[in-house]
């Protein structure tokens, strides 16, 4: 369990790089604990991106998880400054959905707990 | 922000074809293997196999013969991917590199029985963190790399085989046991600039047995069997692999090179996994343009294709998939390759050649630090690498990723600072 909440804070913790690396200037988290998941959503009002750049954020968290993955490589999220972690996040959810009404952007990802 | 986004141009490529395709060349393996060796050469060329010490540098082609090194890596290629098949697992770009370098370090370690405690030593872990198998597969099939010791210890020290066998199954199954939590923390030593990180915690945990037993007054010590024989043999049979993967990537693409260039934009930082990035059709060209340019870097060096050399190349073309490419990749080569003409060691001896091949595990430092930052990586790595050996005494297989894990580490944070200072600078700030 506390390596499942690791896990959901460095989730957080790359979601919050990718907002501040793209210039968001205030962002929300919201984190529940449910019964088989986690769901996370933050929210800002701010980010600099076009089109292309949420098209292609969203091919990246909607990967798939990758269990494999996500168990060997985790340690590595939210350690660097790089979109390329953003795949990483990708790997380590079940679900996610990008909304982006220029210029706010939600992300909400839900993580389901191994069973 | 980068375009990561995936390539369009590639026909949808489904989990049965992917395994379809890697099973391949074991298969082509197999059948080679009985074109040109006896059955019972092989039989017997595979026990040699089995009881050999199998610590650095043992070539399996030169204990047991081509045909059962041919059939040892074709087994447990093929059971490394029916493992991934009955597991579920949808095969990416990591996973095609824990196979590619299974396929590897067949010829040079890892045999059909010594790999076994190791999986046994994850099922356990598995049970007893009751997290599924699927989950930790990939960190065993690396940590395969540990293989030797299980050799060594049943076969190697010279005890009655009635302890040594247990016991050395018994060292397997701890292994497997602590290396998926190793791993992954260990990653965050050389923070996925070093892209063989098992090679850097396998490192570390040889280390520790290898003092252990030295503690013991049991002698571990490298070695150097090598085979020099079928030097051509095997360079035309990884020149026709690596133009059939370009082909196969070409019809995938849609019969189109388009799309490849993308992929040089990528650092190759772990986790970079070119089958998610662009595409099936572009991971398996840049594979086989990577296993070219391996086998010129061989012949340039006037080096001898034997099981060592193989196992880099075919290691370098599975990580091809996940994270390396020309542009990171070749300037790592250049790096040591002048390095070799300026220091003592010879340029065209296998260990040296290795230093080469996989010192591209620092590819990502290149990708993200520039071309010169690459070079001093290669000169750094064939330094580090020709030393630290002698602490594992050999027990790991990937002596390139300890090594590699030792020079990212520090060449990161220093490379992070002088960035930095640069960025600074040019903001006047």
């Amino acid at each position: 369990m506390k390596q499942e909440i690791n896990k959901v804070s460095k989730i957080v913790s790359e979601l919050i790089n990718f907002c501040l690396n793209n210039s968001a200037k205030k962002i929300d988290i919201s984190i529940e604990d449910k019964e088989n998941r986690f769901e996370i959503l933050i929210s800002t009002d701010y980010i600099k991106c076009n089109k292309d750049d949420v098209e292609n954020v969203k091919t990246l968290l909607e990967t798939g998880r990758q269990l494999e993955v996500d168990e060997y490589y985790w340690q590595l999220t939210g350690e660097d400054m790089s979109d390329q972690e953003l795949s990483l996040v990708g790997m380590m959810v079940d679900e996610a959905i990008v909304n982006w009404e220029n210029p706010s952007m939600k992300i909400k990802l839900i993580r389901y707990r191994e069973t | 922000m980068k375009d990561n986004t995936n390539n369009n141009h590639s026909f949808h490529l489904g989990t049965k074809s992917n395994f379809i395709i890697l099973s391949i060349f074991p298969l082509c393996l197999l059948i080679i293997a009985f074109f040109i060796d006896s059955p019972q050469n092989i039989i017997n060329g595979l026990h040699k196999i089995i009881v050999s010490p199998d610590i650095l540098l043992t070539d399996y082609l030169a204990v047991g013969g081509i045909g059962a090194a041919f059939v040892n890596t074709a087994l447990l290629t093929l059971v490394g991917i029916y493992m991934l098949y009955i597991l579920k697992l949808k095969i990416n770009g990591t996973l095609i590199a824990a196979i590619f370098s299974i396929s590897g370090f067949a010829f040079i370690g890892k045999n059909i029985l010594n790999v076994w405690p190791i999986y046994l030593g994850g099922f356990i872990y598995s049970k007893y963190e009751n997290i599924h198998m699927k989950s930790i597969i990939l960190a065993l099939m690396f940590a395969t790399a540990l293989a030797p010791v299980v050799s060594e210890v049943a076969f190697g020290l010279d005890l009655d085989l009635k302890i040594s066998i247990p016991l050395g199954i018994l060292v397997g199954i701890m292994i497997g046991f602590v290396i998926t939590p190793l791993a992954s923390h260990m990653v965050r030593f050389h923070d996925g600039y070093n892209l063989y990180n098992m090679g850097f915690t396998a490192g570390i945990l040889a280390t520790l047995i290898t003092s252990i037993l030295r503690s013991f007054g049991l002698i571990i010590e490298t070695q150097s069997v090598l085979s020099y024989e079928y030097s051509n043999f095997l360079r035309n049979i990884l020149i026709i692999m690596f133009i059939s993967m370009i082909v196969l990537g070409f019809i995938i693409n849609k019969k189109s090179f388009k799309g490849y260039i993308n992929i040089f934009k990528y650092k190759g930082r772990l986790v970079t996994d070119f089958t998610k990035l662009v595409g099936y059709g572009i991971t398996y060209m840049n594979m086989g343009i990577m296993g070219l340019i391996c086998v010129l870097y061989v012949i340039v060096s006037k080096g001898y294709f034997n099981g060592p050399v193989v196992a880099g190349i075919l290691t370098v073309v599975g990580f091809s998939a996940f994270g390396k490419h020309p542009k990171n990749a070749i300037p790592i080569l250049i790096g040591v390759y002048v390095t070799t003409i300026l220091n003592i060691w010879d340029i065209s001896s296998t260990t040296v050649i290795m230093a080469g091949l996989f010192g591209t595990t620092l590819a990502p430092i290149t990708g993200t630090y520039g071309f010169t930052a690459g070079i001093i990586a290669g000169f750094l790595h064939v330094a580090v690498v020709m030393n630290v050996v002698k602490i594992h005494g050999g027990l790991n297989l990937y002596n390139n990723g300890f090594s590699g894990g030792i020079v990212a580490s520090i060449m990161v944070p220093i490379a992070e600072t002088l960035k930095n200072r640069g960025e600074r600078n040019e903001t006047g700030n």
